[in-house]
């Protein structure tokens, strides 16, 4: 416990049991919610077209995590098909969650055995992370043009598909200048580990903050990373978002479709 | 008849199924192809909105608090709303050949229709009429069943046994006979013997496309033991949605593997152009383009085996039409829409021959008696000098 807290320094000491609970109910939120939804797909019945295998729960949830690193989902094949610039920013999107995703997981195991970030490897992540964070802003800039700015003639949706897009931009935006304000006042040659926060960096100097604004900014821009990140989490399995669960399935089975080929004619 | 809204709503669909209600993203691609919306311009009866209200409908009902507290009251104006984004629909499947995630739109839709006539929602307008028709007439049309064979040419011998059989359908039978005619001189041509289902019935199609499933079991174990007694090992079909039923869901329905083997028309056909034993053609006068039917492309793959039959006439000036192979624009004949939405049905096919006419051709080659009908129909209030001719037509004229 007493690293966790340490974890949450910069918090007032009275806001952190609050903020491990609700950080404790997103997670339980988003396993309960998960698994509700992935309880349901196993109630369908075995057809041979279907899936291969027995399609329990465990099955399902091993192809939606194997199926996401398949060719077909890391490089959008089906959306590039369609469309570039859809294609474009859903590799933005995956490619950026999936490289921030595997971090924080990273990080969180260090955490959880006690151990330290080993230098060496930080050193490799870091740009990766930040350029990642980067493409996801980018990629989720796209989605929300394409959706409020210039938004295609035959358009359908529900309002809880902007809240979630809004989450994710909060979430990336807060995130990037988090760092921003981190290395803000630092020499370029100390901070070229991470490119877009010292891009950031070097725009916030223009604003000349002072050390308590800057210890402001932080804190909430702390607070709306956290916050956004966490809802992001609860929310996930109760919204069209748990798509990111799901479409990978669909896609690798997809390509299973019934085909004549498979019929064997005979003319002799 | 009474509602009933507890019902399992997962029990008929497939775990796939049921990842798919979850995997749409509302990428809404699938809205810049839809035939039906291209008509309508309704765009709450596309894809997004019935893959969500089921699935919320499913969320709903199979919840940890359904189960606690019982199952939810289901709006019925929802309900009303879900009947009538499922079945204003030709079940084309182009939605989803076209989904980003690669949802497989042409089977959950029947299965989605399925658990609306269980629960007493669906089907919707005439389409309850199928049921009584062909448990009187073995035929969707209503149409004698005295008169199935009159369209058998005189000329043409049927063999009482042979390991080559015919499937004709009703659409052959009753709108449609050049389809099955052309197809009959065809098989005469290359000298096969086949033979026909001595009281061939109604494939079942027209009531597993509008969920109706409960008569369909009959009338596959009638085809199938009929089929089997006259020695047939290798089943040829012409209509492209007798060919999916018989393919797909006969095993189903039958309870186990089909004595025979199921191939499209065409495909048999392109075999023997293969190996050099299709007789030669004469040539043809017009400028052909060639209409993919839904269930033949997207539903079975078969894309080529037609146009390697029509580029068998000598010489012959072919064009595609803008849309065609998986992407092809549906004809609107199909998934009983012509019975419940006979306008919106009729219109998609005047789209149909608007594009045939745009990409230049004055003959439209159609593959599909379903297609057949409707583009007769649709002829008639257009001022068009469009020729609508049936390939298998095409190809026996030709002999």
């Amino acid at each position: 416990m007493q690293l966790l807290f340490q974890s949450l320094g910069l918090l007032p000491y009275s806001w952190r049991w609050p903020f491990i609970l609700v950080g404790a109910l997103a997670l339980a939120l988003a396993i309960g919610g998960t698994w509700a939804r992935v309880r349901i797909w196993g109630l369908g019945k075995a057809e041979s077209w279907d899936l291969p295998g027995r399609p329990s729960m465990g099955r399902l949830l091993w192809l939606s995590l194997t199926k996401l690193f398949s060719a077909d989902c890391l490089f959008a094949r089906r959306v590039f098909a369609r469309s570039r610039w859809r294609g474009w920013m859903v590799v933005g999107f995956v490619w950026g969650s999936l490289a921030l995703l595997l971090a924080v997981v990273l990080s969180a195991v260090y955490f959880a055995v006690g151990r330290a970030f080993p230098t060496g490897l930080d050193a490799w992540i870091s740009p990766v992370l930040d350029v990642a964070g980067l493409i996801l802003l980018v990629g989720l800039l796209a989605a929300l043009v394409r959706r409020y700015v210039l938004p295609p003639q035959r358009w359908i949706s529900v309002s809880s598909d902007g809240v979630m897009l809004a989450l994710f931009v909060i979430s990336v935006a807060s995130g990037l200048l988090l760092e921003g304000i981190r290395l803000a006042g630092s020499e370029w040659q100390a901070v070229a580990r991470w490119p877009v926060g010292a891009l950031l960096a070097q725009g916030l100097d223009w604003l000349r903050w002072t050390p308590a604004t800057s210890g402001r900014v932080y804190l909430a821009m702390y607070l709306a990373h956290a916050g956004s990140g966490l809802a992001l989490v609860a929310y996930l399995p109760f919204s069209k978002m748990v798509h990111v669960l799901a479409s990978q399935i669909t896609t690798f089975a997809a390509k299973r479709s019934p085909s004549a080929a498979a019929l064997q004619v005979d003319s002799q | 008849m009474n509602r009933r809204l507890d019902l399992s709503l997962v029990d008929n669909l497939t775990p796939l199924q049921l990842v798919s209600l979850d995997a749409c993203t509302r990428c809404n691609e699938c809205l810049n192809w839809c035939p039906v919306l291209d008509v309508t311009q309704d765009e709450s009866l596309t894809t997004p909105e019935k893959i969500r209200i089921y699935g919320d409908l499913v969320r709903s009902r199979h919840s940890l608090r359904s189960a606690v507290f019982g199952p939810p009251q289901v709006q019925p104006a929802l309900l009303e709303k879900l009947k009538e984004a499922l079945y204003t629909c030709t079940t084309c499947g182009r939605c989803g050949e076209v989904c980003e995630v690669g949802i497989n739109t042409q089977r959950l839709w029947p299965a989605l229709r399925e658990k609306l006539v269980q629960m007493g929602v669906g089907p919707m307008g005439a389409q309850d009429q199928t049921a009584p028709l062909i448990a009187e007439h073995r035929n969707p049309y209503g149409r004698p069943h005295a008169e199935r064979y009159a369209w058998l040419p005189p000329d043409v011998t049927v063999a009482e046994h042979a390991e080559i059989g015919f499937f004709f359908g009703c659409s052959g039978a009753y709108v449609a006979q050049p389809m099955i005619v052309g197809a009959l001189r065809a098989f005469s041509a290359i000298g096969i013997p086949f033979t026909l289902h001595a009281d061939e019935w109604c494939c079942g199609f027209p009531l597993f496309i509008i969920g109706d499933n409960a008569p369909v079991a009959e009338l596959v174990r009638h085809n199938v033991d009929g089929l089997a007694a006259r020695g047939v090992k290798k089943l040829l079909v012409s209509c492209p949605c007798c060919t999916f039923m018989l393919r797909e869901h006969w095993p189903e329905f039958y309870g186990g593997q089909l004595p025979f083997e199921i191939v499209h028309t065409t495909q048999f056909l392109a075999e023997w152009i293969e190996a050099g034993k299709f007789p030669a053609l004469k040539e043809a006068q017009g400028r052909f383009t060639y209409h993919d039917p839904c269930y033949l492309s997207r539903g079975l793959g078969v894309t080529e085996e037609p146009r390697a039959l029509i580029q068998q006439i000598p010489n012959v000036d072919f064009v595609e039409l803008s849309e065609n192979r998986k992407l092809s624009r549906c004809c609107g004949a199909g998934g009983g829409l012509r019975r419940c939405n006979p306008t919106l049905s009729v219109e998609m096919a005047r789209r149909l021959m608007t594009d045939a006419q745009a990409a230049g051709a004055d003959t439209l080659v159609i593959d599909c008696p379903a297609c057949f009908e409707r583009m007769h129909l649709a002829q008639g209030g257009m001022v068009t000098d469009l020729k609508i001719v049936d390939l298998m037509e095409l190809i026996s004229s030709s002999l």
